[in-house]
């Protein structure tokens, strides 16, 4: 069948779509590390975009996902799954946990890392990244890094920034231009 | 470099707009330059996140029983089936809708439109659908409302839609118009749209078994994602 075609989130979806809550994805009783990650995003004259949201899905400390195990499903405390709007300066934050890396036969492993959504104003179908965590060994070996430009690596990979209280990574995403994000075909 | 008829032909044959569209001005500096990286493998082969939705009541999913009283504007039903590529029904979906209100203005801070709000209209919804993929809420018909895109700029009258599949790739966000809208022809954002059919997916149909008696018009809106279930998710 035809499929039904994407247009833009407009700038009006806040009320709509964020609620309270949505940009915490380690619920009580999600094993792991608790970290978070922020950044903010940015358009292609470095001006902060201040009416994005990101979604964020990623696998649990184990390296499964939550919608393709049943056990895990049946006691489900880690939906994986978060939503975030920038904020005036474009920034945008989760609270989670690292996520394990995933193995599948037959294949490299896939470094751990979240798979991301974009999606603004100006958008008129989401932009599709992840997140990597800089420094992770299995990074090196991650089949979809490795199909990466050298040079365009590091605007996948978050840095830790210095924190007491947890992990905190960073990473800005950048819709064009200078230092621009890799994005997927979608 | 020029485009090839052979380009012109796969563009309109192309279902989802570019990133890249001038004529709807936003794009300019948030459509990527470089070249998109191959889609992981493993994204492909994704299920959709499952996560709670929350309670959803009976009013989420009636935009006219938000408030104590009766928003103005014309009375709506909105329905239709939600599916995949290969026609399946999708049960148990969320649907999340926003619109502006029949005077054609958002309940949002950066809505500058001077078109008056409706203390009893708040415009957004949530609706699951049931065991056969089919929807259903009840609306007023939103107002065309003008942006700053161009010189006399108008969005036609729409209702914005954001939807989960069966795929973490079947995700799409999209708006449904009405039909015969004078304002379709002119929109840059329905007409980033490269393929008519495309386009037409977009527009709901006024059906009469849907309208209500002395109480709402009808519209049928059926909405496909991508994906197939009959293709088996390789692991
Ligand atoms: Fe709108």
């Amino acid at each position: 069948m035809q499929r039904t075609a994407s247009q833009t989130v407009g700038p009006f979806f806040l009320d709509a779509l964020i609620h309270a809550g949505d940009a915490i994805i380690n619920k009580p009783g999600a094993a792991g590390e608790t970290i978070s990650i922020a950044g903010s995003v940015f358009d292609g004259e470095g001006n902060p975009v201040a009416d994005a949201f990101l979604e964020v899905y990623q696998a649990d400390s184990t390296g499964r996902y939550v919608a393709d195990s049943r056990e895990a499903r049946a006691g489900m405390c880690f939906s994986g799954f978060g939503r975030a709007a920038t904020d005036q300066f474009g920034q945008f934050r989760f609270d989670t946990i690292l996520p394990g890396g995933i193995q599948r036969a037959g294949s490299a492993a896939d470094a751990p890392h979240l798979d991301v959504m974009v999606f603004a104003r100006g958008l008129l179908k989401p932009l599709v990244t992840r997140i990597y965590f800089h420094g992770n060994a299995a990074n090196a070996t991650d089949p979809v890094l490795l199909q990466v430009q050298p040079n365009r690596r590091h605007t996948l990979e978050a840095r830790r920034v210095q924190s007491a209280e947890k992990e905190n990574w960073q990473l800005d995403v950048r819709l064009q231009g200078k230092d621009e994000t890799v994005f997927f075909d979608f | 470099m020029p485009v090839t008829e052979t380009q012109k032909l796969k563009r309109q044959e192309e279902i989802d707009p570019p990133y890249r569209c001038d004529a709807y001005r936003s794009t300019s500096l948030r459509s990527p330059r470089e070249p998109l990286q191959a889609m992981p493998d493993l994204i492909r082969s994704l299920h959709a996140p499952v996560f709670g939705f929350g309670d959803l009541s009976a009013q989420d999913a009636d935009l006219t029983r938000q408030h104590a009283g009766e928003p103005l504007g014309e009375r709506i039903v909105v329905a239709g089936r939600l599916m995949d590529e290969g026609g399946r029904p999708i049960p148990n979906a969320l649907i999340e809708v926003w619109q502006a209100n029949a005077a054609g203005r958002y309940r949002h801070k950066g809505d500058g439109h001077n078109a008056p709000l409706d203390p009893n209209f708040s415009g957004n919804g949530r609706v699951l659908t049931d065991a056969h993929g089919e929807y259903r809420f009840v609306s007023i018909k939103p107002g065309a409302y003008p942006w700053r895109n161009h010189a006399n700029a108008w969005r036609p009258a729409h209702i914005h839609f954001s939807l989960f599949g069966l795929g973490y790739l079947s995700r799409l966000v999209t708006q449904m118009y009405f039909p015969g809208d004078p304002l379709l022809p002119l929109d840059p954002i329905f007409n980033s749209v490269p393929g008519e059919m495309g386009r037409q997916s977009l527009i709901s149909r006024f059906d009469l078994s849907l309208t209500e008696p002395e109480h709402a018009l009808g519209y049928r809106f059926d909405i496909v994602l991508r994906g197939d279930a009959a293709t088996p998710m390789e692991k």
